[in-house]
Formats: structure tokens, C-alpha cells, sequence
């Protein structure tokens, strides 16, 4: 796995269609940070730290209000972007200090997914992303096992999973069926695998896909926990 | 004694209190406090009872609840509660609800008035009334208690009698990093509402929160007041559940607080006076 390290830090948090212009708040997780993923009434995707400058509440008991955040405890304002405070109701007539600034991350949103980086200095998100699923397949299901990462691709490996250098995605067949998974990283002992495949949804080679998922989980939580 | 004491914490601010362990009731049961489980009871002649193993504990009951003091050694006496008893009032227990947050969070949502458009929607509060107005926050030299007046809030139902919103006047008091009181307009004229909040410390990140009513109210059953009373904790419950830090951080940047936080600046500068250490966050 040389010359990876932009795809493997690029994290493959959620599915693109998960999120709904102006709509839904979801909860992300990578490297043990907790994510408050959403989009902007005008589409763009949007990943915060989920916690609320003020009091630290979870910004994803929230509600997204056009282009804006809405804490769910005080409906403290936050724009989309910058993750500026915009809004403090408690004192309208007050304009809302520049201190104040949700913790944002870089997100990228490519081969159906959003991609986020931890880092401040996030380098631009690879194109090879774009590349991690094949055109025109269809989503499976995100599985998640309680387990580490690193297992979770142990596992992949011995199911005879070839792993993607430029696009992190692991391929091969899962139960019959051609699949393509993205592995997250979200705590040291919690990690999600995106599943994708060329079959169609309701076909039998997807049914066949689910079960293999749900074995592999089996399999991946069956391992003894490294101490 | 204190130092064979098993308590999950050696805070003196908890060990050298009176901590309310529930209410006071004859028949023997156990609860747990600081991260161990006591034994409490009244004997016949209404004497309380704490047993931590074979070990006692000093032990008292007031204001229909038992408090304990860890130690042995209580820094101060019990704070006072003229409102509970007095005539014409009525004390209602709410009960006890659980709260998976340090007890600190859970008072200082107790004395926030901005969050009530938010969390308590068409009960407390409503958008787009959502102000605070400047109000006096006081340390009371005699006692060292919070007080903090001249507190009002735009509320859409303000009694019962009224069907439009009007500003209710509150007063907030702490006694204890653990307890709490507010008063707010009553049904009777010129007199206060009262309304307590006593937290049980199970552990640094979950208390038992106890709510003590004496109010004047005619019309109302106790089940309906005690009905509305957990209404409102059933809706700050998943809040203060969601804190991405169950502890609260008394010194550094975590938290940004704005000119409306007179009451929890004040607050979590008066625990950092004294140098609370259960339930907080060390600074980053």
C-alpha cells in the first residue's frame, strides 16, 4: 500500500444521497471524531465537528435552516462553509462575535460518497476518487462491525479481496456477487464498510451480497479483541 | 475515617456535604452514591438511617429527602427552604429522574432562561421571543449562594388563566455545585412559586435529579403539576444527554459563552473559586 496516503486519509464517512439539500443532519464518525454531516440548502456538503461551540451540545440534535445550522439547545446560527456564528437569539440586536465558529472539515463528494479530512491543511481531494466505484453500481448497505479497522481489512483480504491502491476500495466477489467496499475507520474499535455492487437492487445476486455482509460481520466480531 | 472512604472521588466539595440520596421514606432500600450503593431507612421513631456495608453514615431528613454527608465532617449546614411547609403552599415530590451528565451541566440548565424557545416550545418559551434581558447576578456573602433577579422571560402561556403570552419574572438561587432553586410568578398575587432541583451524584457523568414543588395552585391535581414538571425534564433530558463532554470545563476555550450567560459564568466561576473538581473537564 505505497502512495496512498491522500486516498487513505480521504474518509469515505457517508453516502452522497444520504444527505438531502437543506434537509437532514447525519451523524459521521472518523478517527474516533464525531462529524455532524448535513448539506446546504444550495447542495453543498457540509462536515463539522458535532459539537456546538456554546455549551457543546451535538449539533446533530440540530436542524439545518437554508444554508444555516441551527443548534438544537440555544438555535445558535452557523454559516455553511465557513461554520461562522451568524445568529445568537438570546440578544437579536447583537451581531454575533467572530470567535464564534463551528470546527469544520474539508469534504469532498465523489463516486457516491462524502469523503471528509481531518487535517487543517487537507490537500485537494484526489481524482482518483472518483474512481473508488464503478459507474452506474448500485448501493448494498453500509455494514458495521465492532471492530477495529485494521481488522476489517484482515478480513477482506482473507475473503481473497484485492485492495485498490489510487481509490482505497477493496473488490472482488462477496457471496457470488461483484462488490466494491470502502472501509472507514470511525472509532479504534468501530469501523463501517460501504458496500456496492453491479447487481441490481431486489435481484438475487444483491440478496446473496447481503448475506455475505452479514457473515463477514459475523466473522470480523467472532476475533478476539487485541489487547 | 476519610481515609479508608471507598467514595469514587475525594472532592471535598462532595465529601464534606449533604448530598440528597432520594426521599425519605421508612422501608429500608438501597441507591447509589459516588459510585457506591448505601443502605437507607427510618426506624420507628422516624430516626434515618445510611449504611455504606456495616459502616454509618451521617444522615438526615429534610424537605421530605434524606441527605447524606460522606464524610462525617460537613463544611456547612444544610441550606435553608423556608418555601417547603409554608402554609397555604404545597409540596409536591416530582420523583427522581435519571440524567446520564454531570450534575453541573444539569444546573446550569436549570438557571438558563435562552434555551426555553428552543427546548420547551409553546411551554417556556417561543420563537420568536427568544431575548434575554440583562439581569443581576449575586454572590449572598452570609450564605455564599448564587442569586440571581430581576430574571423575565416571554412566556406563551403564563398561567393557566391567561391563554396569551406575557413576561414571568423568575429569581434563581444555587445553594450547593449540586442544588438549585428557582422562583416565578405565581396563581397568587405577589407571591413566588418555588421550585427545587436537587441532584443525586450516582457517579461524575449521571445523576438522579429530584424536583421538590411549593407552589400555590387551586385548581390543579399534584398528578398534573407533577405531570407538566417532568413534561419539562423529558425535554431537557436528551439535551443534556448530548453534551460531546459529559463533564463540564470550568477554565479555557471549550466553550463560548455570550452576554446572556451572566448566571453559568458566574456559576462555573464560583465552582472554580472552590475548587470543584467532580463532574468537571480538565482544560484541553
Amino acid at each position: 500500500m505505497n502512495d496512498t496516503q491522500d486516498t487513505a486519509r480521504w474518509h469515505p464517512v457517508a453516502r452522497a444521497a444520504d444527505l438531502r439539500p437543506g434537509a437532514n443532519i447525519v451523524a459521521g464518525f472518523a478517527e474516533g471524531q464525531e462529524l455532524a454531516l448535513w448539506r446546504a440548502a444550495d447542495g453543498t456538503p457540509q462536515a463539522w465537528e458535532n459539537r456546538c461551540p456554546h455549551r457543546s451540545v451535538r449539533f446533530t440534535l440540530g436542524q439545518v435552516v437554508g444554508n444555516r445550522l441551527s443548534c438544537a439547545y440555544h438555535g445558535w446560527q452557523y454559516a455553511a462553509g465557513s461554520g461562522q456564528c451568524t445568529s445568537i437569539p438570546a440578544h437579536p440586536a447583537m451581531q454575533a462575535p467572530r470567535n464564534v465558529c463551528a470546527k469544520t472539515f474539508a469534504v469532498a463528494e465523489a463516486a457516491g460518497m462524502l469523503w471528509v479530512h481531518l487535517s487543517p491543511e487537507a490537500p485537494p481531494a484526489p481524482s482518483a476518487l472518483a474512481d473508488a466505484i464503478p459507474a452506474g453500481w448500485h448501493f448494498c448497505r453500509t455494514l458495521t462491525a465492532r471492530a477495529s479497522a485494521g481488522a476489517v481489512r484482515a478480513a477482506m483480504q482473507r475473503r481473497g479481496l484485492s485492495f485498490d491502491d489510487a481509490t482505497g476500495a477493496w473488490t472482488g466477489r462477496l457471496g457470488g456477487t461483484r462488490a466494491a467496499a470502502l472501509v472507514l475507520d470511525a472509532q479504534p474499535a468501530l469501523a463501517f464498510v460501504h458496500l456496492w455492487s453491479d447487481a441490481a437492487p431486489g435481484s438475487d445476486a444483491m440478496k446473496n451480497l447481503h448475506a455475505a455482509a452479514r457473515a463477514l460481520r459475523g466473522d470480523i466480531e467472532a476475533l478476539p479483541t487485541p489487547e | 475515617m476519610k481515609d479508608t472512604m471507598p467514595f469514587a472521588t475525594d472532592d471535598p466539595n462532595m465529601l464534606d456535604d449533604w448530598l440528597v440520596a432520594g426521599a425519605a421514606t421508612p422501608e429500608p432500600r438501597t441507591t447509589r452514591l459516588l459510585g457506591e450503593t448505601v443502605r437507607l431507612w427510618s426506624d420507628a421513631d422516624g430516626t434515618p438511617q445510611c449504611r455504606l456495608g456495616e459502616q454509618p453514615l451521617a444522615v438526615q431528613s429534610r424537605y421530605g429527602h434524606f441527605w447524606v454527608c460522606p464524610s462525617g465532617r460537613p463544611a456547612r449546614p444544610l441550606f435553608d427552604f423556608p418555601e417547603y411547609g409554608e402554609p397555604g403552599r404545597r409540596a409536591i415530590d416530582c420523583s427522581g429522574i435519571g440524567v446520564a451528565v454531570s450534575g453541573l451541566r444539569v444546573i446550569e440548565n436549570f438557571l438558563d432562561m435562552a434555551h426555553f424557545p428552543f427546548v420547551h416550545a409553546d411551554y417556556l418559551g417561543k420563537v420568536p421571543h427568544t431575548e434575554v434581558a440583562q439581569y443581576q447576578v449575586n454572590i449572598e456573602s452570609a450564605t455564599g449562594e448564587i442569586w440571581a433577579t430581576d430574571c423575565r422571560f416571554w412566556q406563551p402561556r403564563a398561567s393557566a388563566a391567561h391563554d396569551l403570552g406575557s413576561e414571568v419574572f423568575y429569581k434563581y438561587r444555587v445553594m450547593q455545585p449540586f442544588s438549585a432553586m428557582l422562583y416565578k410568578s405565581s396563581s397568587r398575587a405577589g407571591e413566588l412559586d418555588a421550585i427545587g432541583i436537587f441532584l443525586q451524584p450516582v457517579d461524575e457523568e449521571r445523576v438522579i435529579a429530584h424536583t421538590l414543588l411549593a407552589c400555590y395552585d387551586d385548581v390543579s391535581t399534584d398528578a398534573e403539576l407533577i405531570a407538566f414538571q417532568q413534561t419539562i425534564f423529558g425535554q431537557d433530558k436528551p439535551i443534556l444527554e448530548n453534551h460531546a463532554f459529559k463533564r463540564m470545563p470550568l477554565e479555557g476555550r471549550a466553550e463560548t459563552p455570550t452576554r446572556g450567560d451572566t448566571s453559568s459564568v458566574t456559576y462555573r466561576r464560583w465552582l472554580r473559586e472552590r475548587g470543584m473538581r467532580f463532574g468537571t473537564r480538565a482544560a484541553a
